[in-house]
């Protein structure tokens, strides 16, 4: 009878994440969540979604920052966040995403206008500052 | 002691997550340090905890479960949706009947929607129901045997003002103070007649004057001499004191053959000092009247004011005799009388028509009564008038209808009164419940009016009313064909659907005997089978009300069953269906009328013054389930029993009420006293009466205390919760005779200024120390007793 050998390869040296990379993940938890969402916790999470659909506006834009402020400043340790900037960086004028458009809604959709923006997130660790850049966009 | 109820198995997760993180610190204080609310293993471990949370709520969910399948077995079923039921007023374009037998929708009437509800629909509860155009004219009131007039001006309904008046504030009538007797003499030579009258009369003046008759004679012709003697309560022949003018003296005397003078008292005017005003007049002994104290520049036909009632029947005989007195050569003359009022004072009018047909002793039979003059358009046939009374419930009151004709104005001989129904109605600008006694009278032909009578104070006349249901009639048309002899499903329109089982659930909560008898004689519904043989009120059908599905072929509520062969068909001719709860709307939410245009008589306006009430949605199956499994479900037997039929008896109105039921073993076996105590003082005949019932109450009385938790139950919703107790004692009492009567009263919640060891509410004072004060601020000490029947403790200040 032929004798087999198996290697176990035991990886008892196994990485944990890094805190950075645990706090970026906590982020992307509260801004990727919608409130609602987890039955369990419904106040977990950012409705960025509600701020489709609308002028870009500076008082949007305001609107934007406070929500993020807000949820980050609940959902991260004490002292972690350090303050939100939201600013528009891509306007495209006239667009109509996703699809054939009938012509109606085309003409009406001509009107209106796309816009990205940009998010910049500060945290404090304690390593030193970070600074988290995302863009938004639909 | 009955079994406890185990304790929930339900864990709240939020109690879950805490004990958690309380383990997390002690073992792994890091990682709990660490735990924020974005935490991966925090989300995991919340939904972990929602999870038990969700499973342990099915646990406790699980036992009713099984309970709901054991229903389901045994055929329990929920109880359909009541229709609320009220009353409506119309004004119509023509006089009829509401005759319904042929077509039940014929007229058809809506509360319009609203914010909260769709629009409701009502159905006439009664066929033949009369419709009469009339008006209302005015209202007054006898207090005292004082007529006063009511202003009803400002409370008439704005939909239906000529059908619906409400009595708002009282004035006291003026119309008498015109009060007069008319004499008419015919004789050969009226010029010597009136001759010699007008001496008599100068001579009565003169040597025994009354100095309240004011006379007039006329001559209208050569053979008529007419005498109009007045009542002047002004003072035409006062005289000021010479010693002090403000004194004034006038005669007050009464005519021969008789003892009365008018009733009088000084009247409100301002410049009166205030300690005259209202009082009665100074008498002396010489028939002289005197009022001390008037300011000399006071108008003497201002100072005194007569009563609001009129002179006796016998006065106009006592006048003329006085006359013949004077002048024996009248006493052979025979005058005819007539009695009335001057016209410029006649407020109500009707009195100078109740005087002139000498009506007014059959029209005032009792001292304290309302009226409310009805005029119409004279006709020469006879017609039914439909009339109703809002008044205090209790005891019905004896109406009365009087005819008023052009010629003989008002006649004595009260018209033919019959009751239609009565009805128990909340009534929210009065505060409680009212009753609504609802009477139809035949008027005669030729009658221009009709005066109503009440005893007691009603709060309102009500015209041509009539009981109306929310069970409007569903036309459904549709045909069933019978294709096998077995029990066959056939789906109505509509769910909530009205049967005879539905009404006589309606009729035997509480409703006046009329009103459910007017109920019970409602058709529900025809079937029509090969178009000739009808099935009236699911006669031989099964009929689900719930889900509104009639059963072909199965036996109906009695066990009867009407056997279809194959190939019959059935259709669904019309039945009715009910919006519940829906259906109790508010007062005046009724105002739109329904009717085809050809049809008599129309229906001009229509409202509703009172809310409907009544309805009451289907039953919840978890209710039911707990009716059917629940302790007290069957023959009622302890007290706690009573307690719980008690409460569904007096439904959403006894809501925050507290009800406790005393048996005759704890009114007997244990040491108890009433509130308020004998030792307080408080002269209570409320209490007084109870204790003396309590005394002779045997076993088969019970002792039910009903009341708000603060605040005392007000004598209105006493006597509505009377009638309701009884009646349900009265329907156990016939089935199992172990109780048969019940007593009802006040529950008193009090508040203890001392010492309290125990739990509140505690109707035990036997640990409590200090002073008890009831709502009305009574206070008393605490009795050494072991029960307080009628009151228990709810607050307790140190």
């Amino acid at each position: 009878m032929a004798h087999t050998r198996v290697d176990l390869a035991l990886s008892l040296v196994r990485s944990e994440p890094s805190k950075l990379e645990a706090l970026v993940d906590r982020v992307r938890i509260l801004l990727e969540t919608k409130p609602g969402a987890l039955p369990y916790d419904k106040r977990l999470g950012c409705d960025l979604d509600a701020l489709s659909h609308g002028a870009v506006t500076a008082s949007r834009l305001a609107e934007t920052q406070g929500r993020i402020d807000g949820v980050l400043a609940r959902g991260l340790p004490d002292g972690v966040h350090g303050g939100t900037e939201v600013r528009v960086i891509d306007v495209v004028a006239g667009t109509a995403a996703g699809g054939p458009v009938p012509f109606a809604e085309r003409a009406l959709a001509s009107n209106g206008a796309r816009a990205t923006l940009a998010v910049r997130v500060q945290l404090n660790t304690e390593s030193g500052p970070v600074t988290l850049d995302a863009n938004l966009a639909r | 002691m009955r079994v406890t109820p185990p304790d929930a198995l339900k864990i709240d997760r939020d109690e879950l997550l805490r004990d958690v993180r309380e383990r997390l610190e002690v073992r792994a204080p890091a990682l709990a340090a660490s735990l924020d609310a974005a935490h991966p293993a925090w989300i995991l471990l919340q939904e972990s905890a929602w999870m038990v949370e969700r499973l342990t709520e099915k646990l406790d969910a699980w036992p009713w479960a099984v309970l709901q399948q054991f229903a389901h077995l045994l055929g329990a079923s929920v109880r359909p949706a009541v229709p609320s039921l009220g009353i409506i007023t119309m004004e119509p374009a023509e006089d009829g009947i509401l005759d319904v037998s042929a077509n039940p929708a014929r007229w058809r009437f809506f509360a319009s929607q609203n914010e909260d509800r769709g629009l409701v629909e009502f159905a006439l509860a009664e066929n033949g129901a009369p419709l009469c155009v009339a008006r209302v004219a005015g209202l007054a009131r006898l207090r005292d045997s004082e007529l006063w007039t009511a202003d009803d001006g400002a409370t008439r309904s704005e939909a239906t003002p000529d059908a619906t008046a409400w009595f708002g504030s009282e004035q006291r009538a003026s119309v008498f103070a015109g009060e007069v007797f008319r004499f008419q003499i015919r004789a050969a030579d009226a010029v010597r007649v009136e001759t010699e009258i007008n001496e008599a009369i100068a001579r009565m003046l003169e040597t025994r004057d009354p100095g309240w008759l004011r006379f007039e004679v006329t001559c209208p012709d050569e053979h008529t001499v007419r005498v109009e003697a007045t009542i002047d309560v002004t003072l035409p022949n006062s005289t000021a004191d010479a010693a002090d003018q403000a004194d004034v003296i006038a005669a007050w005397r009464p005519l021969d053959d008789s003892n009365w003078t008018p009733s009088v008292r000084i009247s409100d005017h301002p410049v009166l000092p205030w300690k005259l005003r209202g009082a009665r007049p100074m008498r002396t002994d010489d028939g002289m009247m005197l009022v001390p104290g008037v300011p000399r520049n006071m108008l003497r036909n201002e100072i005194l004011v007569r009563d609001a009632r009129p002179a006796p029947p016998e006065i106009p005989d006592a006048l003329w005799n006085t006359l013949a007195h004077m002048d024996k050569r009248l006493a052979a003359l025979k005058p005819t009388v007539s009695r009335g009022v001057r016209a410029a004072n006649a407020d109500p009018a009707w009195v100078d028509d109740a005087l002139r047909g000498r009506a007014w002793a059959a029209v005032e039979r009792s001292p304290d009564r309302s009226y409310a003059y009805v005029t119409l358009d004279a006709t020469e046939a006879d017609r039914r008038l439909r009339f109703a009374w809002v008044v205090e419930p209790g005891a019905l009151p004896r109406a009365e209808a009087f005819g008023r004709y052009e010629a003989a104005g008002i006649l004595p001989g009260g018209l033919d009164v019959t009751p239609a129904w009565d009805l128990t109605l909340p009534n929210p600008s009065a505060g409680g419940l009212s009753a609504v006694v609802a009477f139809d009278v035949v008027v005669p032909g030729g009658a221009s009016g009709v005066l109503l009578a009440i005893d007691g104070p009603a709060k309102a006349v009500l015209l041509n009313t009539a009981l109306v249901i929310n069970a409007p009639v569903v036309r459904d048309g549709r045909g069933a064909v019978v294709s096998r002899a077995v029990p066959e499903p056939v789906s109505m329109l509509f769910e909530d659907i009205v049967t005879p089982a539905t009404l006589e659930q309606l009729a035997t909560s509480g409703l006046p005997a009329s009103a459910a008898r007017a109920l019970r004689m409602l058709p529900c519904s025809v079937l029509m089978v090969d178009g000739t043989t009808p099935l009236v009120n699911f006669d031989g059908v099964d009929v689900d009300a719930v889900q509104g599905i009639v059963t072909l072929n199965a036996p109906d509520a009695v066990g009867r069953t009407h056997t279809l062969r194959r190939g019959q068909q059935v259709e669904l001719r019309w039945y009715r269906r009910t919006q519940a709860a829906l259906g109790n709307v508010g007062a005046d939410q009724i105002n739109f009328a329904e009717q085809a245009m050809t049809t008599r008589p129309r229906v001009a306006r229509v409202t509703n013054p009172l809310p409907t009430f009544w309805g009451q949605d289907r039953e919840r199956e978890e209710d039911a389930v707990l009716r059917v499994f629940g302790p007290q479900t069957g023959v009622p037997v302890t007290p706690a029993d009573w307690e719980r039929l008690v409460r569904v008896e007096l439904g959403a109105r006894g809501e925050d009420w507290t009800v406790r039921v005393w048996g005759y073993a704890e009114r007997t076996l244990l040491s108890h006293d009433l509130w308020p105590p004998h030792d307080m003082g408080v002269e209570d005949p409320e209490r007084a009466r109870l204790s003396k019932a309590l005394q002779t109450a045997g076993a088969d009385t019970l002792l039910v205390v009903v009341g708000p938790e603060s605040g005392v139950l007000s004598d209105v919703d006493l006597a509505h919760a009377k009638r309701l107790i009884r009646a349900l004692v009265a329907r156990w009492g016939a089935r199992t005779g172990a109780v048969r009567d019940a007593e009802v009263t006040r529950y008193w919640p009090l508040t203890l200024e001392g010492e309290h060891d125990g739990v509140t509410p505690s109707f035990s004072p036997r640990e409590s120390h200090g002073t008890l004060v009831d709502p009305l601020g009574r206070r008393g000490p605490v009795p050494r007793v072991a029960l307080l029947l009628n009151a228990a403790i709810t607050k307790v200040h140190a």
